[in-house]
């Protein structure tokens, strides 16, 4: 937005008209989980009169979620240590290499974006459930982990080419810094931003993440992650409307936490890539 | 090169490995036989695998929706709104939350007796009132909306950032000379940012490929019937559920396939037109533009 010009009512005022459609579920969401039994059953649609916490108490209880919120933490920080240290290197020596082959392999690394979780999940899952290692919460990390490595190789690449310039790098060479020394001196220091954008977005993908959680984790019920816990819990016949509501509400807690920490350094990385 | 390995191990290695496996009768504990392309004849004869191909193409309808709705907002925010950045803040919301919970917000919200109907009831509108995730008629364009709602604040982010890559003078040089809202956009922004609007559109199209599971599986676990189910939560459900893996397999293999053959014909398509445009009107920003969408 320039700096020094009007303030447009009309289309501030669309702004907001948009921004509410995405809090009123929100608010309905909040209302339906922390109202009495009976003050939703009286009339469900009507403005919330009588509040409880026991809904939210209940869902906590039910579906092991204070554990399941330790579980999810923790495969999200093995999913983030996986993904950065190797895409960030890769990263970097695409960014030295330039030959063909160099360019191909990078192709086919971030073309690996493609391939659909499933495809590459069950085979895994097969081998996993031989050698009896489902359920196993630092496997689940590590494959959320390579999951994101094409996006995050490519994330990078982008940012090398445009902090790391042919000087910088010709002029470290001259100094006899070796590979290693110009990536640890020279590339993971400039890269900082990026690793933490990097590092939100695969925090916050692994935190929410279903599809790995639910095949490899399933028969698990002790190592469940978050959103594995809340829909379990939420797809059972028994629970009512105020259950699921509460289930959810619990669940998002958290992941508003960390967007709310993570926020700043996204909009760094982003910043930095977007600058020409 | 740790990269190579690891994703050569966990995705490509598995992905050629099922692809292999997909001409057997898959038994994974047991010994699987050589049944060649029985599990394809399978696939594509069995009625239930059309229904989501059907689905999956229905999906696909929702593109222009998911790629000119946050061009526009894009647009809108991107001078003379009061704290654009708020804005922006509060629509990227649903897209940090996992698609997981997400989904199980609006499956309380949106169920028979679900708030949302609760409240059309309490204000009159009984008559607008559905069984939004459980009738066939309903659930698919529920979905597109759904995956709108979540995904719109990262395109509106995207093309924010593509926007401000194009220098501002431009469209103070529109503006003098008597430029609407709408023919500065269609003129000056979207030419200017086609590559971003082709990036942002093939994402999608991977997305709703790959992406749709965690959606699937919780908002409507693919009913009412298989009313909305997609590919990856059906090869899940063969697999995980009932067993089928060598057909599992098949149907992954078409998957694959699939996501590749998509984007080909949408460039091959684009490729068309914009010949076809150039036949008939050489030069014109015009067909660029269409093109790209």
């Amino acid at each position: 937005m320039s700096v020094g010009q009007k303030i447009s009512v009309s289309r501030t005022g669309l702004a907001i008209a948009i921004a509410l459609l995405f809090i009123v579920p929100f608010l309905f969401l909040i209302g339906t989980a922390l109202r009495t039994p009976a003050d939703f059953a009286a009339n469900p649609g009507g403005i919330p009169r009588a509040f409880t916490l026991d809904n939210m108490k209940e869902a906590w209880v039910d579906a092991k979620l204070g554990r399941a919120l330790i579980v999810t933490f923790v495969v999200a920080c093995v999913a983030c240590f996986v993904c950065v240290s190797v895409s960030i290197a890769a990263a970097f020596w695409f960014r030295l290499k330039s030959s063909r082959t160099s360019k191909i392999v990078r192709y086919i690394l971030i073309a690996g974006y493609t391939i659909p979780t499933i495809a590459w999940l069950l085979p895994v899952f097969v081998l996993l459930a031989r050698s009896h290692l489902t359920g196993n919460i630092m496997i689940a990390g590590v494959l959320n982990g390579v999951a994101s490595v094409p996006f995050a190789i490519y994330f990078f690449y982008t940012y090398f080419l445009q902090v790391l310039t042919q000087d910088m790098l010709d002029a470290s060479a001259l100094d006899g810094a070796t590979v290693l020394r110009r990536f640890r001196y020279i590339a993971v220091p400039m890269a900082r931003p990026a690793i933490a954008s990097v590092v939100a977005l695969v925090f916050v993908w692994t935190f929410g993440e279903l599809l790995i959680a639910a095949t490899i984790l399933q028969s698990a019920p002790g190592s469940y992650t978050l959103p594995l816990a809340a829909t379990t819990l939420a797809t059972k016949e028994s629970v009512n409307l105020q259950g699921q509501a509460a289930a959810a509400l619990v669940s998002l807690m958290p992941v508003l936490f960390i967007f709310a920490l993570a926020q700043k350094s996204l909009a760094k990385g982003f910043e930095g890539l977007s600058k020409k | 090169m740790p990269a190579l390995i690891l994703e050569g191990v966990i995705l490509f290695l598995p992905l050629a490995y099922i692809a292999f496996r997909s001409f057997y009768d898959w038994q994974p504990s047991g010994v699987s036989e050589f049944i060649g392309f029985e599990n394809y004849a399978f696939v594509f004869t069995d009625p239930e695998f059309w229904e989501i191909v059907r689905n999956q193409v229905f999906y696909l309808l929702g593109l222009p929706l998911w790629v000119i709705s946050p061009l526009l907002a894009a647009y809108l925010l991107k001078d003379k709104v009061w704290n654009a950045p708020l804005f922006r803040l509060i629509y990227l919301l649903p897209a940090v939350m996992s698609p997981a919970i997400v989904g199980l917000v609006f499956r309380s919200l949106l169920a028979t007796d679900g708030t949302f109907n609760a409240v059309l009831d309490h204000i009159g509108l009984e008559w607008l009132s559905q069984p939004w995730l459980t009738d066939a008629a309903f659930v698919k364009p529920v979905v597109i909306i759904m995956v709108l709602w979540a995904g719109f604040g990262t395109g509106v982010l995207i093309f924010t950032l593509a926007f401000a890559a194009i220098p501002e003078d431009i469209f103070e040089a529109a503006r003098l000379d008597g430029a609407r809202f709408w023919q500065e956009f269609y003129y000056i922004a979207i030419p200017g940012i086609k590559n971003t609007i082709v990036l942002w559109t093939m994402f999608q199209i991977v997305a709703i490929f790959l992406f749709m599971f965690g959606w699937i599986y919780v908002l409507t676990g693919g009913g009412p019937g298989l009313a909305s189910a997609t590919m990856d939560f059906s090869i899940y459900q063969q697999f995980i559920r009932f067993g089928f893996y060598g057909t599992a397999a098949a149907q992954t293999v078409v998957l694959v396939l699939s996501i590749i053959a998509v984007p080909l014909v949408g460039l091959l398509l684009m490729w068309a037109v914009r010949l076809i445009g150039q036949v008939f009107k050489p030069s014109s920003h015009k067909h660029s533009a269409g093109a790209a969408q």
